[in-house]
């Protein structure tokens, strides 16, 4: 675009000392034979001297040593440190709690299935987990707390297969699974909460020492 | 440059890892821009020095979200010119800038060049300008950015930082000479 005088974004270029040396070398031309877009010039960079020499002077500022000694206070408080640690600190407890909570899950199903199949809702599958039970509880990779769940299953389920189930033989049967059941809850529940809170302490491990701006 | 540049991006990566020495050398370093910056955007020492706090101990909080090989500089002053944006919005109630007088402590340390009264004119014509066009300008005129330098800190593209510097420049030129008629009568 030729004009007789040079644009806005132009003249703003040149007090910049952004104008390319290509562009620069036609405007600077122009500003020899032009009064106008001279003072256009000398006006705007006034203005930008005028600001730059209000820029506030160093001494304006607290000193070094007393801005580092409040940052710092303010550092070893914050607690919330986005460290890239954080989210593998998470991790173990993250997936112990998803695992308990699977474990914690079927457990309930088992024990749902069992007592709608005692009652006659559901056809007896109580025979079919109890088989399938006392293949897994013998076996010496089987956890222990597993174990124990396993045989009051085997105990329950015997319980209702028997055609001539007695009340507090039932009784005992469900009792002990209950027993078994809140045990492995309780468990779970305690190993996800030490986990939560080992990670939850992680971020205050961060040194707290001085720095080298003081 | 490009020595600095990587021995910066090691300072990060340390005090990214907990090491208070090295984020003490990036505070020391950037110290006096952050301040400055964020004296042109809210306009006095005391609330420039709690946004510079904040500045620093937000970069602490986000170190991780440094991209390596990025500007510490840029990244910094980001942050710097958002934190100094929202605390002027936070202001309330908002005053009349004109009827604030200059601090006392900040009478009598202006450049020679221009006068304290002067000075203060000036930087109360720069506290009325929208908050975009002021960040833009405290970025160019105090820290001598380039465009494109602002633009990367801004997150705009350079003729937006262009457009903004020349509604600032324009207005202050316009509130200074009204001033000066002010002043006259």
């Amino acid at each position: 675009m030729m004009s007789d005088h040079l644009s806005d974004a132009t003249i703003q270029a040149l007090v910049d000392d952004e104008l390319p040396e290509t562009l620069r070398a036609a405007a600077e031309a122009h500003l020899a034979s032009c009064a106008q877009c001279r003072e256009a010039v000398a006006s705007l960079a006034s203005v930008a001297e005028t600001v730059a020499e209000t820029a506030p002077e160093d001494c304006h500022f607290c000193a070094s040593g007393q801005f580092w000694d409040r940052l710092s206070c303010r550092l070893s408080r914050v607690a919330d440190r986005e460290s890239p640690y954080a989210v593998m600190a998470l991790i173990p407890p993250l997936l112990l709690g998803a695992a308990g909570l699977a474990i914690w899950l079927i457990s309930w199903v088992v024990t749902i299935v069992t007592l709608l199949t005692w009652a006659g809702v559901i056809p007896p599958l109580g025979g079919l987990l109890a088989d399938t039970a006392a293949l897994h509880r013998t076996s010496l990779h089987t956890p222990i707390l597993l174990r124990w769940f396993l045989d009051a299953v085997v105990a329950l389920a015997g319980t209702i297969r028997s055609s001539s189930a007695n009340w507090p033989s039932a009784a005992r049967s469900i009792v002990r699974f209950g027993l078994v059941q809140g045990l492995l809850s309780l468990s779970l529940a305690i190993t996800v909460a030490l986990f939560a809170v080992w990670a939850a302490c992680m971020p205050d491990c961060q040194p707290t020492g001085g720095g080298t701006a003081a | 440059m490009e020595e600095e540049k990587q021995y910066e991006g090691q300072l990060v990566r340390r005090a990214n890892r907990g090491d208070l020495d090295a984020f003490g050398e990036i505070v020391e370093r950037y110290r006096l821009r952050v301040l400055r910056t964020a004296h042109g955007i809210v306009g006095s020492s005391d609330e420039a020095e709690d946004v510079a706090q904040e500045v620093f101990v937000k970069a602490w909080q986000a170190l991780d979200s440094f991209r390596p090989g990025g500007s510490l500089g840029s990244w910094l002053y980001r942050i710097t010119v958002n934190a100094a944006i929202d605390a002027t919005r936070r202001r309330r109630p908002q005053v009349n800038l004109d009827d604030i007088a200059p601090p006392p402590s900040e009478q009598h340390t202006e450049r020679s060049v221009l006068d304290a009264e002067e000075a203060e004119r000036v930087r109360r014509a720069v506290r009325h300008l929208p908050p975009a066009s002021r960040a833009a300008l405290v970025l160019r005129e105090y820290e001598q950015l380039s465009y494109a330098e602002i633009a990367e800190v801004l997150d705009v593209p350079m003729g937006t930082v262009m457009s903004r510097l020349h509604y600032a420049r324009q207005s202050l030129k316009d509130a200074l000479s009204s001033q000066d008629l002010n002043h006259d009568v």
